[in-house]
Parts: C-alpha cells; structure tokens; sequence
C-alpha cells in the first residue's frame, strides 16, 4: 500500500507530548524549589492522583457509563472484526464493551494489553459493517497508541485546576475572610488552566488525526472512515434529551465529540477530519 | 515489548508504523516438516487446504495485484494440481482458498501468493496464512502470523471456544520445529463463520 508519513502531524504529536513531559518536570522541580518539603509531599499527592486515575480509571469509566463485556459467542461480528484489526496492527486484543445508549458513539479505555474498546448500541444500529470496521480500528489504534493513558496524564492537571477553581469560587462565598484565600486559589487554579489547557487540546487533537491515520493503515478504507465519521455527526444533531449514562465522563476518549462532553473542542472538527482522510485516500490512490 | 516500542505508542506514532510494516515471511517455509511431525507425532493428517487471509484496499492498484496473484497460482496448478478459489468471510475479510492432496504444493503456493502480495508492495495486507489438519472429528490449525513472523496453534471447539489443552500439545510438540509465538496474547482466534467449518468456509 503506498503510504507516506504526515511529517506535520509527528512533530505535532511529537511537540505537545514533550511540552506535557516538561510540564511535568518543570512543575515538580518549581514545587521542589518554593517549598521545599512542602512541595515534595504536594508533588507525591499528584503523583498518587494519577496513578489512582490510570489504575482505578479504565474499570470505573467502564462501570460508570454501563458498559457489558462482551465474548465472541455473544457478538460473533463485532468481537471476530475487533481481533483482526488488533492482529493487523499487532497489539493484543483489546475486550470489547457494548454501552446500551442511543447516542452513536465508541471509545477505548485502558492500557495496551488491558484495554476495553467500548461502542453504544446506537453505533451498532447507524453504521454499516466498513463504517463500523473503520471506527473499530479508529479505536485499535488509540489502544496502539497507549493513548487513554496518554490523555489522562496530559489532561490531570488542567482537570485539577477546574476542579480547584470551582471549589475557590464556592470557598469564596462562604465568608469575607474566604475571599482572599479563594482569590488566591483562583488565580492560581486559573494560571495553571490557562497554561495547560491549549497543550491538551493540541496533543487530542493530534492523536485524534493519528488515530484516523492508523485506522486507514489498518482497514485500507479511508473512505469508510470518512462516511462514519459523517453519520455520527449527522446523527449527532438529535441526540435524545437525557439519556441516563451519557457520554460526557468519556468524552476525551470517544470517536466523535459526545453531545455532553465538557470540553467539546478536544475532537478536531468533523470536516477538518474528513478532508484529511480525502487526502490521504489521494496518497494511497495514486502515488 | 521494547522501550523504543513503547516510546513510539507514549508519542502517539506506534498504530500507523506497526500497521503500513512489510510483512514477514521468512519462517513461513517451516511448515513442510511441520505436516510430517503432525502425522508422525500427534495423528493429524492434513485437511488437504490451506488459506491465505488478507484484508483488501479500496484502490484499483490492489485489484491488479490480486489479479497477478490469481495469475500466479492458475500457472502453478497447472503443474501441482493445486486448485484455488477466492472466498470473503462475514468480517469482511478476503482468502485466497487451496486445495491440494500434496501439503508440501500448499505451502509452496501459500508462499508464491504472499510473495506476490509482498512484492506489489501489499504485504501489509496480509493477515495470516492457514494449514489446516484433522484427526477423527477434530480440527486443528496452524496459523501463521504474518505481522509477526510467527506460527501459533488454534483449535476451535463448537460455540466459540478453544481447545487449550490440543493447542498446548500442539505448540509443545511442533516448538523448535516451527518458530512459535511464544506471547498467548497474539494467539488470535480466526472463527469460522459456521460452527462446524473452516475459518475460510
């Protein structure tokens, strides 16, 4: 298959993964220097944070949002198209979680080798068998390219100074003497937002791309993913109202930005994607 | 799994690389000794077919070249009688089906096939290639893995489960004969898409 690499993206990925490292040295080190002791114990505190978060994670994401695992005898098609692509990109096999919702959406939680690949019953009842072997390896590639870890270590901090920030405002309404000590949490919650924040929509955004990249590679079907990508976002226009298990907790990880996610500007904008994928159909066409 | 692998998933640049990688098909020839151990040894005779499975591309280059590959395998039946016939499976997988009462023209056609596949700048594509053997009612194959270059036993029971203690027999009598996967965790299972038939049925 003739295929070339998109230098672009690579140093994209390349760049915002480094920035998220030194992010995290540079931080550490700052703490280490202000306060000493202090900030060695306030360092190890984010460093259980996130280990709770990359451990206890995957299994309460998966727990939270009503996920069944599935076996190959349950869902012959779904669990037989997930090995293969797993067996073409040579990861292990992921499990396969079926989430009953109507929203049409999919997403992977986990570590390579531990990882779940999740779809909505919704996805399943939209997408033809390419379009759904496309969004597959969308996901089988996030899984080979570790990148539920990934965003969860690059996104903790920006979720951490949400959370502060929300909890300075609520501090600071308490009493006059609160006002100052939640202006000062504030400031510097918003600080460490401002500073994050355009890194981690960088790097999803990037992997994002990748992962679209790595299902092509996989599937050989740009076009597949490209109409997949277009029913789920048409499809995302009448979402249902309130569906019990939404997809916001997710929302960072799934294949087309959920109706309720939080932040909804970590995906790459539809369009944006499909005329990537037209390229790189041109590429693998014609060079 | 090395730490230059795992700093190439850490960036993000590991799914489309380990995915567009040429195929490997230097251990693939093991297989001709390998069907006589099977008999010898264990009581398998061959199922007189053997499959290449491969995904297709949407392009008309990959249509060229799978009509070399027909090409290639009607002039060598000419002279081993192997027959072949192309068959696509409910995952939307495509096979290349051989029939041959001869193991050893199996795995020579397999070879020509996969080279072709490989040459055209295909080898990509290529999923795994498939031996089949039977002994009274059981089914047993080998698989050839084509990402990783490596064979791995699979024994499919009724109702999706696998015969473990068959496939540790297998890997513990044909190891060192053939180079087997040594990680359980790349054993994927090709199911039939009936009960009772071949992956490639």
């Amino acid at each position: 298959m003739h295929w070339s690499r998109d230098r672009w993206l690579v140093a994209t990925t390349v760049v915002s993964g480094g920035a998220v490292l030194v992010g995290y040295v540079g931080f550490t080190a700052l703490l280490l220097n202000l306060l000493g002791s202090l900030g060695a114990f306030v360092a190890l505190l984010f460093g259980c944070l996130l280990f709770v978060f990359l451990v206890a994670g995957p299994p309460l994401t998966l727990r939270g949002v009503g996920a069944n695992v599935v076996t190959a005898r349950e869902e012959p098609v779904l669990v037989g198209l997930v090995s293969r692509l797993a067996q073409q990109g040579d990861v292990p096999t992921p499990a396969v979680a079926v989430v009953d919702s109507s929203e049409a959406n999919a997403f992977t939680v986990g570590w390579r080798g531990d990882a779940t690949v999740c779809v909505t019953t919704g996805l399943l009842d939209v997408l033809s068998r390419d379009e759904l072997t496309a969004v597959l390896a969308h996901e089988v590639a996030h899984v080979a390219n570790y990148d539920s870890s990934v965003m969860t270590v690059a996104s903790l901090p920006t979720l951490v100074g949400l959370s502060t920030a929300e909890a300075s405002v609520d501090v600071a309404s308490k009493s006059l003497q609160a006002v100052f000590l939640g202006l000062f949490f504030g400031v510097l919650s918003a600080v460490l937002v401002v500073l994050t924040a355009p890194v981690v929509v960088l790097l999803s955004r990037a992997r994002e791309y990748a992962a679209d990249r790595g299902a092509v590679a996989l599937t050989g079907d740009a076009g597949a993913l490209a109409s997949a990508l277009q029913t789920l976002t048409v499809d995302d226009s009448s979402p249902p109202a309130s569906d019990a298990r939404d997809l916001g907790v997710v929302s960072a990880f799934c294949v087309v930005s959920p109706t309720s996610a939080p932040l909804p500007w970590l995906h790459p904008s539809t369009d944006r994607r499909i005329a990537r994928l037209r390229e790189l159909e041109r590429t693998v066409e014609t060079t | 799994m090395g730490l230059f692998d795992s700093l190439r998933s850490a960036l993000g640049l590991r799914a489309e690389a380990d995915a567009t990688r040429a195929a490997d098909p230097e251990d693939l020839f093991g297989m001709s000794t390998a069907y006589l151990t099977m008999e010898a040894d264990l009581g398998f005779d061959s199922a007189g077919e053997a499959a290449l499975c491969f995904s297709s591309v949407d392009s008309t280059d990959f249509a060229e070249t799978l009509n070399d590959v027909e090409a290639i395998l009607e002039a060598g039946g000419e002279e081993t009688g192997t027959v072949f016939k192309r068959y696509a499976d409910d995952h939307g997988y495509h096979w290349v089906v051989l029939e041959d009462d001869d193991p050893e023209d199996l795995v020579t056609s397999i070879h020509f096939a996969a080279d072709e596949f490989i040459e055209q700048g295909y080898g990509s594509r290529l999923l795994a290639a498939v031996f089949g053997f039977r002994k009274d009612d059981s089914r047993a194959y080998w698989i050839y893995s084509f990402r990783r270059g490596k064979y791995y036993p699979f024994a499919p029971k009724r109702g999706h489960e696998r015969d473990s203690n068959l496939e540790f027999k297998l890997e513990t009598v044909l190891d060192g004969e053939l180079g087997v996967e040594e990680d359980k965790q790349f054993w994927y299972p090709l199911w039939p898409d009936s009960p009772t038939g071949h992956p490639w049925e």
